[in-house]
């Protein structure tokens, strides 16, 4: 494959990959603009620098990370973290040792919206390495790469975010 | 090893994740009846989010093309970005001007007869799944039922069935159309074949069956009641026996 089919072939991936682009952006930042301000920079970055993209690898966790980055960096620019707040204010202590008195298969009674809605309140360091597994099928050591962050780290993250969206869901009361 | 130590891992055993998870962790797991109900209640609450997400998703067919809200820049290197993102506003007219241009592409490669009833979506899906072939898998095995697992904690549950002459080696997640579904990966003398299942939601106006080249790789597609499948296989003889196998 000569140079330019492949740029043409990562210019498709890339394209194929906004609507999931959109989503991750959105998981890291305050509204939906501000996704989609970060959006439209991580393409033209993508685009920009797509010679360093490595034909045959993951385009969707090369694009992520870049995303990740630029609001890295413009969280440091602004020497704040995002403004939003997260509604789940509850300690990590108290995630871990409060008992769950109902049996796990009472998941499948909540409707999907009400799940959403209870993943919207997380705070973003275990929401979106939830939601990369869950909604992006990516595994660990991706999602790892992606946020730059140690695989136990991860995999903490992820226990603790279902934890506490388990929680909010219980509270707000059973189907 | 205590419960509070261990139960930070029962995310990564639920989704069958345990490749940085200590040995005693894994055993102390095992062993434990509260710990593996923590683990229950993780893969619980993995499947109820990503089949929320997932049904999210489905819902905003085809209306969820999010890039009709990405503001339009205009520096040079966006170009190609940006005219696709224009095009897709108008879908009507992009629709319109993607079957002139496929009958177009039909007539010069006298292929009239192979696409004269393709189906909504169905060309597209079959350019996808022939863009994403020879990918790596993301969970390798030879077990049928392990795959079928893994598949399943990913919230996209997938029968594997068996093809003559081809053994599944694993699985990985493709993006068609926007959207994710699970890729049986199977090897045979021949090479590789690519099994992707559709969910019927998606598949809602292909045909029964459809093949086609698309670059040089054989895709055909099996609309079924339930799931529905692309095939990405190495030659036409695989393509047509896997498709054989999987209509039946």
């Amino acid at each position: 494959m000569d140079q330019e089919a492949a740029l043409g072939g990562i210019r498709d991936e890339i394209e194929a990959l906004q609507p999931n682009l959109i989503r991750f952006a959105r998981s890291l930042t305050a509204s939906q603009a501000d996704a989609e301000d970060l959006a439209q920079a991580t393409l033209e970055r993508a685009i920009r620098f797509e010679d360093s993209f490595e034909p045959g690898t993951n385009a969707k966790a090369w694009l992520f990370t870049i995303c990740r980055r630029l609001q890295q960096r413009s969280w440091r620019a602004q020497r704040t973290r995002p403004s939003v707040q997260s509604l789940a204010e509850v300690g990590d202590d108290d995630i871990l040792v409060s008992p769950l008195s109902v049996e796990p298969t009472v998941m499948r009674r909540f409707e999907g919206q009400a799940i959403l809605d209870a993943l919207a309140q997380l705070k973003p360091e275990h929401a979106v390495p939830v939601r990369l597994y869950a909604g992006e099928g990516m595994p660990y050591r991706q999602i790892a790469a992606v946020l730059d962050l140690p695989l136990g780290t991860v995999m903490s993250r992820i226990y603790r975010g279902r934890r506490m969206l388990v929680k909010l869901l219980l509270e707000a009361g059973l189907p | 090893m205590n419960c509070d130590t261990a139960r930070i891992y029962a995310g990564a055993v639920a989704d069958g994740e345990v490749d940085g998870v200590p040995a005693l962790i894994l055993e102390h797991i095992r062993q434990c009846h509260d710990c593996s109900i923590e683990v229950q209640w993780q893969r619980e609450a993995h499947v109820a989010l990503a089949a929320a997400i997932a049904q999210r998703d489905l819902s905003r067919i085809p209306a969820a093309r999010p890039t009709h809200s990405l503001p339009s820049r205009t520096k040079p290197p966006l170009a190609e970005v940006v005219t696709a993102i224009v095009r897709r506003r108008s879908l009507t007219l992009a629709g319109v001007a993607a079957v002139v241009l496929l009958l177009i592409i039909a007539t010069v490669a006298g292929l009239p007869g192979r696409l004269a009833n393709p189906g909504t979506g169905a060309d597209a899906a079959m350019r996808d799944a022939a863009g994403a072939y020879g990918r790596p898998a993301a969970f390798t095995s030879t077990d049928p039922a392990a795959i079928s697992g893994w598949s399943a904690g990913r919230g996209m549950p997938a029968e594997v069935v068996a093809l003559p002459d081809e053994t599944v080696t694993g699985a990985r997640i493709s993006t068609v159309e926007g959207h994710q579904v699970m890729t049986i990966i199977y090897t045979g003398a021949r090479g590789t074949t690519e099994v992707s299942v559709v969910p019927a939601a998606m598949a809602g106006g292909w045909p029964t069956m459809e093949s086609k080249k698309v670059g040089n790789a054989p895709v055909g597609l099996v609309r079924r009641s339930g799931d529905s499948m692309l095939i990405v296989a190495p030659d036409d003889a695989g393509l047509h026996q896997a498709m054989t196998t999987l209509q039946a």
